[in-house]
């Protein structure tokens, strides 16, 4: 069973882009500004805490754009749970980052 | 190889190639393959961009992260890894309760014994003193080659001279220890005091707790007369911490007050802080002194403190100031021509007689704790064993190498760190008891705390030993040949490689040769002790008292003093359990009470040249030999014959009249003492006394000259009272007589002659129970390693000894096999014990009296008892191996 540590704002601000569809590593780092020597520590983190779980994309278009396979992230409904108890907390991100824009936004990936 | 991935800049490629060698192995492809993916896409992107500068230079900054990301993996695999080991080691050792907590005392033992030691020497030798920069701190002191004296203190003609023409101090001051007693409406005490020079207290840089120290008016005031008594007007005091909080109950409005000291009215104008200890830590007061009339050359009786300019070094002040007391002789040949001065840091001059004995105990209990950690090495060594099975499905199950060392060694270290907060807990006792109980002579005793310092040795002590005791079981545990084990159906009783025989062995050899070393210094010690404390004095401590009686010059003067202690002598002779009481100018060990060296010769000879044959000259009361049971071998003692009238007549002792007169007998002839300035005077020799190790059991007679205080009055006296019986009980009797004869002049402390020479030979007694105390531990330490070892022997060699037993070897046969192989490193480790004693021994020889370093028969003794010990220590496993019942033994494969 996974434990559930205290999330961090940087790691709920991180969580609440992978849930708002911002997948990865580098999207998350051009949406929230973190460096990426913030945002890998905190995704491994989230990984093993169970809130995210890490997937290769598609072989095929990563070789049609001949470039390797990049990684990406989704929540897990243990994530989703856990980002709804952070946010609470975390009433101060809530507003300064509005759920709702981000969602509308199409993915870049 | 992997192929090069398209699209990812090299200077990207390598940077992660970099990196990944620090990601944890099992995530390392997939590590790699993340960033590069990332890497690769976002420059394809930029490529496409018109302006693609700005694009780059954020791709690298991101590129540089990846380092962190590895870094933190690297960190979280060790920590996780880490706290999984922790958790194991934890179980393991729990489960076996008995080897844990046995483990845990040793380490407790060892670890706090090394704080406890360390504490000392950290806080005797190597603490700064309490003073603003300390180093600069000297004494100076005097010293006349060419008359035999290697050291005595300055004379107050040259103290001032010092000050006068100084290039080497930035400030010098002189003092002089005295008592002094301070009268009440109730009572008058004598307490411990100090006459000390203008700055005396500017050179130490101490300022006081309350109020002010002295100014130089009123230490030029402070003028004294030739039997140092005050004559200056408007005299002042300070008080130390203690005497304010005892006298005044820590009033803080006690500057400004009277006191009455000697008779006079002083006025208290400060008080210096708590733990302030100069001159010694038993002063109650200072008094001013003023230099303006007392400036004599040749009475060198004042204690000379000074600090160094700044940046000069204390060889260039030796240089300086040699230099100048070659002027000096130039100038004041009649009393300074050969005579040099020479200067020693305060630090040194305090702590420096206690170096050796620490620093021999602190090697010692070193010698304790490597034993120690062999011993332990020793017993996880044998619980390796029995994990062989464990460890080597551990390495088949892929652990790595580097992870079943750190995996014992965190093992080790749990147990070291724990037995060092055990050890820390004991040797904090030990430390407050040691304040209370601990050996006067040692210096500085009362500074004493376990300070950070302590606790980073105490830390750096545990890692140390986690890290000997578990190197050697770890690395030998963990190169179990895992396929042979499992492959041998991991049988738990298997005998363990000749490899490891061979380490236990050697772990065992050590053990007793550091034991075996120990055992021999600390008999060396025992052995030195006893011959100190049966070396005959010259005189007899049992039942006697003794204390000092300061008269004052004002009440005293001239003659009056010699009815006083006349008439003392004979009140205390008169007390009921008084066998005989007299007293001299100073006794065997007395810390208070002049010590004249004066040059002496034959009357009708020429005097000596440069005064090199000088004797000790005392004066003695009626009684004074009696009463210390000291014997006239020839002539008489003084009697009422030796009345102020008669000619001038004195005792001198054996040592003086073989000098002098050789066998012949110099009752009768005359002897000529210079007193320098008050003239040379001739006395008629009327007895010989026996000679007295003056100075301490390890000090040589001296040559001596007794004058008769009828004769010769001062002011001066240390009293003696032989009781018949107990002498504890006389003590309220001798206190009334004295208060009796003056109610203003009490008498400070009567103690027992035999506790100065208790206090002469503590040290020493302290320095042998403790490294006595270590060389038991380590006898101990050492039979528990001997008997484990072969008890391990025997029972993985069960099977062994039952085909034996059925081949036909009887009991007798088994014993001696097992007993004979333990002996073996028995005798290996005396060997090698004794051939380190021999080698190391010799460092002790400061320490020692009477006894060689390389003395054969304390080391006959020490390896006798520690073969004995060792056999014992065979003999237990061995009889289990005779008793082996071969049938069980056979069927217990």
């Amino acid at each position: 069973m996974p434990s559930q540590p205290a999330l961090s704002s940087a790691s709920t601000l991180i969580l609440q882009a992978v849930a708002g569809g911002y997948r990865y590593g580098f999207d998350i780092m051009d949406l929230t500004g973190l460096p990426s020597g913030t945002v890998y520590p905190a995704l491994r983190r989230l990984e093993e805490a169970r809130m995210i779980r890490s997937r290769w994309e598609d072989r095929r278009s990563a070789h049609q754009a001949q470039r390797p396979a990049r990684k990406y992230y989704e929540i897990t409904t243990h994530g989703r749970d856990a980002l709804a108890g952070a946010l609470r907390k975390y009433r101060l991100i809530e507003r300064m980052a509005p759920l709702a824009r981000l969602k509308r936004r199409p993915s870049r990936a | 190889m992997r192929e090069p991935v398209v699209g990812l800049p090299r200077l990207h490629r390598w940077l992660l190639a970099a990196a990944a060698r620090i990601v944890p192995r099992r995530l390392r492809d997939g590590w790699r393959r993340e960033w590069e993916g990332e890497i690769a896409h976002r420059a394809l992107r930029i490529a496409q961009l018109p302006n693609s500068g700005a694009g780059r230079r954020e791709l690298a900054g991101r590129a540089g992260g990846a380092i962190i990301d590895a870094a933190w993996l690297f960190q979280h695999e060790l920590r996780q890894g880490f706290l999984v080991d922790v958790r194991q080691g934890l179980r393991g050792l729990v489960r076996r309760p008995a080897f844990t907590l046995f483990i845990l005392l040793t380490f407790a033992l060892g670890i706090g014994a090394n704080t406890a030691l360390f504490s000392i020497v950290n806080g005797v030798l190597l603490k700064p003193l309490p003073f603003d920069e300390p180093g600069r701190l000297v004494v100076l002191w005097e010293t006349s080659v060419e008359q035999g004296i290697a050291r005595t203190n300055c004379s107050p003609g040259d103290f001032q001279y010092w000050r006068d023409h100084n290039e080497i101090f930035s400030s010098i001051a002189a003092w002089y220890r005295r008592s002094l007693t301070v009268q009440t409406e109730h009572d008058a005490v004598m307490h411990d005091a100090a006459q000390v020079s203008a700055g005396y207290f500017e050179v130490l840089g101490t300022p006081p707790h309350l109020g002010r120290t002295f100014t130089r008016q009123e230490a030029d005031r402070a003028v004294y007369d030739s039997s140092n008594t005050l004559v200056g007007e408007g005299p002042v005091a300070m008080l130390s911490h203690r005497l304010w909080r005892q006298r005044f109950g820590s009033d803080p409005g006690v500057v400004g007050r009277t006191m009455t000291i000697e008779r006079k009215q002083y006025e208290i104008v400060g008080v210096m802080p708590p733990g302030f200890l100069m001159p010694a830590p038993e002063i109650d007061l200072w008094v001013p002194w003023s230099f303006a009339h007392d400036r004599p050359r040749d009475q060198r009786y004042v204690n000379v403190l000074a600090r160094l300019r700044p940046g000069l070094s204390v060889g260039e002040a030796q240089a300086r100031l040699t230099a100048l007391a070659e002027e000096m002789g130039r100038l004041y040949p009649d009393t300074n021509l050969g005579w040099a001065a020479r200067l020693t840091p305060l630090h040194e001059e305090m702590v420096g007689s206690a170096r050796p004995a620490l620093l021999v105990l602190f090697a010692a209990v070193g010698c304790v704790l490597l034993i120690v950690c062999i011993n332990v090495a020793g017993l996880l060594l044998v619980r390796a064993t029995g994990r062989q099975h464990e460890i080597a499905v551990r390495s088949a199950m892929g652990a790595s190498r580097v992870r079943l060392v750190r995996q014992f060694l965190i093992e080790s270290f749990l147990l070291s760190f724990t037995g060092a907060a055990l050890g820390l807990a004991a040797a904090t006792w030990t430390i407050g008891a040691l304040k209370t109980f601990g050996p006067t002579a040692l210096p500085r005793l009362h500074e004493l705390t376990l300070d950070s310092g302590v606790l980073l040795f105490t830390i750096g002590v545990a890692a140390l030993a986690g890290l000997l005791s578990g190197l050697v079981p770890a690395l030998a545990g963990s190169r179990a040949a895992a396929s042979r084990m499992l492959a041998s159906g991991g049988s738990r009783t298997a005998t363990a490689s000749p490899g490891r025989q061979r380490l236990r062995n050697i772990l065992v050899v050590s053990e007793i040769a550091v034991a075996t070393l120990l055992l021999a210094a600390s008999g060396l010690l025992v052995r030195s002790l006893e011959r100190l404390t049966h070396v005959d004095p010259g005189f007899r401590t049992e039942n006697v008292l003794v204390f000092p009686i300061i008269l004052d010059g004002a009440s005293y003067g001239g003659e009056r003093s010699r009815n006083y202690y006349a008439q003392l002598v004979r009140n205390l002779s008169a007390l009921p359990g008084v066998e005989a009481a007299g007293g001299a100018t100073v006794l065997p060990l007395s810390p208070v009470g002049p010590d004249f060296h004066l040059p002496v010769w034959r009357e009708g000879t020429a005097p000596p040249e440069g005064g090199r044959q000088r004797a000790d000259v005392r004066i003695a009361t009626t009684g004074f030999f009696d009463t210390l049971g000291m014997t006239i071998v020839g002539g008489r003692s003084f009697t009422a014959e030796d009345h102020p009238d008669a000619p001038r007549r004195v005792i001198i002792n054996k040592a003086l009249a073989r000098r002098h007169w050789g066998d012949a007998d110099p009752v009768g002839r005359r002897l000529m003492i210079d007193y320098s300035t008050a003239g040379t005077y001739a006395y008629e020799i009327v007895g010989v006394v026996n000679d007295v190790r003056f100075y301490g059991p390890r000090s040589a007679p001296r040559p001596e000259v007794y004058l008769h205080h009828a004769q010769r009055p001062y002011l001066i006296v240390n009293m003696a009272v032989r009781a018949r019986s107990d002498h504890e009980a006389l003590i309220p009797a001798v206190r009334r007589a004295v208060l009796d004869l003056d109610p203003g002049r009490p008498v400070h402390s009567v103690v027992p002659l035999s506790d100065y020479l208790g206090e002469s030979i503590e040290r020493d007694r302290f320095a042998t129970l403790v490294l006595s105390g270590f060389a038991s531990v380590a006898l101990a330490l050492a039979a528990i390693g001997v008997y484990g070892v072969l008890s391990l022997r025997v029972s993985q060699r069960r099977h062994e000894i039952g085909v034996r037993m059925a081949l036909g070897a009887g009991r007798a046969d088994l014993l001696l096999l097992f007993v004979g192989q333990g002996a073996r490193l028995v005798a290996a480790g005396l060997g090698l014990g004794i051939a380190a004693a021999l080698l190391l021994t010799r460092l002790l020889s400061g320490l020692l009296f009477g006894v060689a370093p390389s003395d054969p028969l304390t080391f006959l003794v020490a390896a006798s008892l520690l073969g004995a010990v060792g056999l014992a220590a065979c003999w237990m496993p061995a009889r289990r191996a005779a008793l082996v019942n071969p049938l069980t033994a056979l069927r217990h494969i």
